[in-house]
């Protein structure tokens, strides 16, 4: 049951089982807990989520009570900060393939908006070397930079734009958005999302956005975190019919304190009524 | 040895967008001053790394144009 959420498997569930699978793989390559991991200077290292992309087999819904699966992955780094992930979970009957990218930060005490960068002060690391930027780490600073302006993905193109049709505010609860060192958690981002696109959603249909339509596909992109008093808003960039009634979706989350982009989300919702 | 760096780093900034630099500014901070993201700041180590057989990192993360230039300094012999 609390790997359920709204009649379909819980994507702030499986986010969470994929970050520290992700977060695991790493640790095991580096031979340290992850408490252990520390910069050069002794300060304690955080992964920093930089992009993640899940694809269903169907939708969120496909998965059902009492479903048996198996969770598995690989790792490899693109030089001593960068670590790209691709996992499966795997049902008999439905499947999610996922990607992660994430780097490593220290914290000012004091500011969420100011994360350095760094990396891992290790003797070892046994997680094999790409020769060179995947394509998932590219597409993903060519959309921060605003160079790209289309991101394709399996046939399907999703618009990075600015202009929005609905935007909405969402306050930040506390106990459920925010990590141990108060940080926005990454499994926090895509759910702040989908909140605030069920109340733009709801506003156009009689049922239930959320019990209509479910979670294909969604790549979130991660640009900043923000402090506890902050709020987020959220705009609502693009939306279309695709096939079968399905529903492309192009999203973005700010900072209301000063407007910067925390984060891009790309979604594919699946009519399952 | 600072001719062949600002090509490694204008390479890299070409290729994510970004404008080239002219020269190189010793109290350049790589994100605060170049603007380069997380990923595009692990490109850059990547290539200098690879371009002068170094480890630009081996005493802890540099993040300033002037903090690459003394570890390439130390490593390089000659300055090549």
């Amino acid at each position: 049951m609390p790997q359920m959420a709204v009649e379909a498997l819980s994507e702030n569930w499986l986010l969470k089982e994929l970050g520290n699978l992700h977060w695991e793989m790493i640790c095991n390559g580096l031979h340290t807990k992850s408490f252990d991991l520390k910069n050069d200077t002794g300060n304690r290292l955080y992964a920093t989520f930089v992009r993640i992309r899940i694809r269903c087999a169907g939708s969120l819904k496909t998965f059902r009570e009492n479903d048996q699966a198996d969770l598995h992955g690989n790792i490899n780094r693109f030089g001593n900060s960068m670590y790209f992930s691709e996992m499966l979970f795997d049902a008999k009957h439905t499947g999610i393939k996922a990607e992660l990218v994430t780097t490593f930060s220290i914290r000012d005490a004091v500011d969420n908006t100011r994360l350095a960068k760094s990396e891992p002060d290790i003797a070892a690391n046994e997680v094999e070397k790409l020769p060179k930027l995947p394509v998932f780490g590219n597409e993903y600073r060519l959309v921060k930079k605003g160079v790209m302006k289309e991101l394709p993905y399996e046939g399907l193109v999703f618009p990075v734009q600015d202009d929005f049709v609905f935007e909405t505010e969402y306050t930040l609860n506390p106990y459920y958005d925010l990590n141990g060192v108060n940080l926005l958690y990454f499994a926090a981002y895509p759910i702040i999302n989908d909140v605030c696109e069920a109340r733009f959603f709801n506003m156009q249909k009689k049922q239930r956005w959320e019990q209509s339509y479910y979670t294909g596909s969604k790549d979130v992109m991660y640009f900043a975190n923000c402090n506890i008093d902050d709020t987020i808003i959220y705009q609502l960039n693009y939306c279309d019919f695709i096939q079968n009634e399905n529903i492309l979706i192009s999203s973005t989350l700010r900072r209301k304190s000063d407007g910067e982009i925390i984060a891009r989300i790309f979604s594919v919702k699946i009519k399952e009524f | 040895m600072q001719d062949k760096l600002l090509d490694v780093l204008n390479n890299t900034l070409k290729g994510v967008g970004l404008d080239a630099v002219e020269t190189l500014n010793a109290n350049a901070d790589l994100s605060d001053d170049l603007q380069i993201d997380s990923i595009t700041f692990a490109e850059l180590i990547v290539n200098i790394d690879e371009a002068f057989g170094c480890n630009i990192n081996a005493e802890g993360q540099v993040n300033t144009v002037g903090g690459i230039l003394k570890q390439l300094e130390k490593q390089i012999p000659n300055n090549k």
